[in-house]
């Protein structure tokens, strides 16, 4: 499977299994709007790529996705300290921002 | 005497030999006109029901908004939308492509080559709606003209030339599958994952009936549970969030099992129908069974009222 894709759907599903335990550790309303924010970023990333189909041997995107897969374990973990939510915010962002990178890549 | 016998004898004997190798000919091609019409017809249906699947992946995200407030625009509506459509198109090419095989079944008898032309002509169209098909335009402009060829073709009865004029469509269909194989595979994951997702937030939140859970017991007798208005016991609320995750990866696998099948299938109609074309005959019968993909796309056509 094409590695972009595939990064794509990751942070998607990863971001989709932890959303209520993130959304439920933000103390306010304006913490909740920036998670879905980029969750939203992120489930529109995917459905981009879906629909563009991409060729996975461009050499920025391999760098894209290998930059994405730290970002993804870096999401993960961060998830087991959730009483420190702003960073949590953080490096969802980064990580949404990166794929938003990746879905930019279109095959031409 | 003996001489005039034999003299009369070689031209009958050359006929029925003619007749022979003709009806081995129209085996051959009757034989691959039947694989692609049940390979095309099988296609068409699964990719209605990976349309579905986008549809009710809509679905989820209009209750994730209504549930957890997940913000849900036009644009991603569009989104789906889109990708439904591009579904449905391919769709409707593979049902063209079912109709024209039909077309060459019927063939068998010379009544039919209207539906040949016909047939040829709508694929072609239906095949143009499809950008990213490889060779998609050439072909669709190949058998937007085709029809005539194949017509006469068909009333030639040459069959090698009737497969030949097909021999890139179905190359081309096969390599699309194959390379587009990985899209449907995560559509259905991604569906899979966010109906979970819902799912166990909803018996986190005390939002599921556990009735189904109680069937095996009490169905043979005729009762139906009570839901209790108090939380869900811990056990039970276990137990629907592992019926949860078992169900989810089972209907993963199968997805994943269909769309193997499928590839295999059309890989192997692509190489049967060069066969015909390049050698002019196809001694290969049986084909590939589709019982994986027809179980997969079952209740997806009932939900979609078929």
């Amino acid at each position: 499977m094409g590695p972009s894709l595939q990064s794509l759907e990751d942070q998607y599903m990863l971001l989709t299994q932890q959303l209520s335990m993130i959304l439920a550790a933000c103390p306010s309303q304006t913490e909740r709007d920036q998670v879905m924010t980029q969750y939203v970023a992120s489930r529109r990333n995917y459905w981009n790529c879906v629909q563009r189909v991409f060729h996975d041997d461009d050499p920025q995107v391999i760098s894209l996705v290998t930059e994405m897969k730290s970002e993804q374990q870096q999401i993960t973990d961060c998830t087991k300290h959730l009483d420190d939510i702003a960073k949590v915010i953080d490096i969802i962002t980064d990580a949404v921002g990166v794929g938003t990178a990746l879905a930019a890549k279109v095959a031409v | 005497m003996l001489r005039l016998r034999r003299f009369f004898a070689f031209p009958l004997l050359f006929v029925l030999c003619a007749s022979l190798l003709s009806c081995k000919t129209s085996d051959d091609a009757r034989a691959l006109a039947t694989q692609m019409t049940s390979t095309a017809s099988c296609l068409s249906d699964y990719y209605a029901a990976l349309a579905q699947i986008v549809d009710n992946h809509a679905r989820l995200e209009r209750l994730q908004q209504a549930t957890s407030g997940v913000p849900l625009d036009a644009q991603d509506q569009a989104q789906l939308s889109d990708v439904q459509a591009d579904l449905q198109k391919r769709s409707e090419m593979a049902k063209a492509l079912a109709d024209l095989a039909k077309a060459f079944t019927g063939l068998s008898g010379s009544k039919a080559p209207a539906d040949v032309s016909t047939s040829a002509a709508d694929l072609g169209t239906a095949l143009a709606a499809i950008p990213n098909m490889p060779g998609g335009s050439d072909a669709a402009t190949v058998l937007q003209n085709a029809g005539k060829i194949l017509t006469q073709f068909a009333q030639e009865r040459d069959e090698r030339k009737m497969a030949k004029s097909i021999d890139p469509t179905i190359a081309a269909l096969s390599q699309m599958y194959t390379q587009e194989k990985p899209v449907y595979d995560s559509i259905d994951r991604t569906y899979i994952g966010l109906a979970q997702g819902i799912a166990l937030d909803l018996v986190n939140h005390n939002q599921v009936d556990p009735n189904s859970l109680m069937a095996p017991a009490l169905q043979p007798f005729d009762l139906s549970s009570r839901v209790p208005t108090e939380q869900l016991s811990q056990g039970l609320a276990d137990y629907a969030r592992e019926q949860i995750k078992t169900k989810a990866a089972t209907d993963i696998a199968a997805h994943s099992k269909a769309s193997d099948t499928m590839d295999g299938a059309l890989k192997e109609l692509a190489k049967r129908t060069h066969e015909l074309a390049a050698e002019g005959r196809m001694p290969q019968r049986g084909f590939p069974s589709l019982a994986d993909v027809e179980s997969w796309i079952e209740p997806h056509q009932k939900q979609h009222g078929k």
